[in-house]
């Protein structure tokens, strides 16, 4: 057993590595339950239904420009909402437990308090769920074609999932292409998911969903190729269903 | 050798191949090949050619 210090929660919103600008995030997830329960019962029953979550985020407000306070606002009233990717370990290296999903933000609330810091608190609504993603990139800088290492969920799941992708930083003079693969005999590599080619410059996010019964193999690894010369600083995640 | 159509783009080998969806190729690792077509990542082409022994026969004229 090994606990963790939350000092170093990491915190991607789209594009953004947010990290330095909160010091609290608290992760909510639910199931809604039906009760079942007929004549005769001596106990109540139930059955589960549909998963929900929210993501609470608490932090120091920031003014500048691709800050805090800037990339909440950006994203209030966007139907698209956000792509969050966040690891409470504090680190993104391969392998690591992580949460991703696709927040809506439902309330972006600024304090100035005369004695304290201004501070900044937001609040996302979970949309199709809170991911439990593993990454399978750390968050770096990569120059040339990079295959990471694979990882092993132990068996295949059957329900699809959601492959995400933070560009944070891309000094590349042409364009470079991410994928999530997959495999059964961690050898032989299938296409599971790919995202859309990340121009020159660019930086992007991207959340792609594997579709409900799809088979995810029991080895999961991401690949990132690069056309041209530069440095292209990505995270790549991916939560089973 | 048995021979097969990629329907999901495919990363294989040592050193590393590389096989995109439409493409023909004969050298897929034996130990992948089940899974890969009972996930119908690939299809059968052509299975390896039985061997036919050709006879030939040549008839004399009798002039």
């Amino acid at each position: 057993m090994a606990f963790i210090h939350g000092k170093s929660a990491v915190v991607l919103q789209n594009e953004f590595n947010l990290s330095a600008y909160f010091n609290d995030i608290s992760i909510s997830r639910s199931i809604e339950t039906a009760e079942t329960t007929a004549f005769g019962s001596t106990a109540k029953s139930y059955i589960v239904g549909l998963i929900d979550g929210t993501l609470s985020l608490s932090g120091m407000f920031d003014g500048a420009a691709n800050a805090i306070d800037q990339e909440m606002t950006d994203v209030l009233g966007v139907n698209a909402g956000a792509i969050i990717s966040a690891s409470v370990s504090g680190v993104t290296t391969i392998g690591t437990r992580m949460i991703s999903t696709t927040g809506k933000l439902t309330s972006y609330e600024v304090t100035a308090p005369v004695g304290d810091v201004v501070s900044a608190n937001a609040e996302f609504q979970a949309s199709d769920g809170i991911g439990n993603a593993v990454s399978l990139a750390a968050l770096g800088a990569i120059t040339a074609t990079t295959t990471g290492t694979s990882v092993d969920n132990g068996a295949s799941s059957s329900n699809g999932g959601f492959a995400t992708l933070h560009v944070t930083a891309n000094t590349m003079n042409a364009a470079t292409v991410c994928k999530v693969q997959h495999s059964a005999d961690n050898s032989t590599w299938a296409d599971l998911q790919s995202f859309t080619s990340v121009a020159t410059t660019v930086v992007t996010a991207e959340r792609l969903k594997v579709a409900n019964g799809t088979t995810v193999n029991r080895y999961l690894r991401a690949v990132a190729t690069p056309a041209g010369t530069g440095s292209f600083t990505y995270h790549i995640n991916f939560a089973r269903q | 050798m048995a021979t097969y159509k990629v329907l999901v783009g495919l990363d294989y080998g040592k050193p590393s191949k590389r096989a995109e969806e439409g493409d023909v190729v004969s050298d897929l690792p034996a130990a992948s090949l089940s899974w890969l077509i009972e996930q119908k990542m690939i299809e059968l082409v052509d299975s390896a050619p039985s061997k036919i022994k050709k006879v030939i026969t040549v008839e004399e004229s009798g002039e």
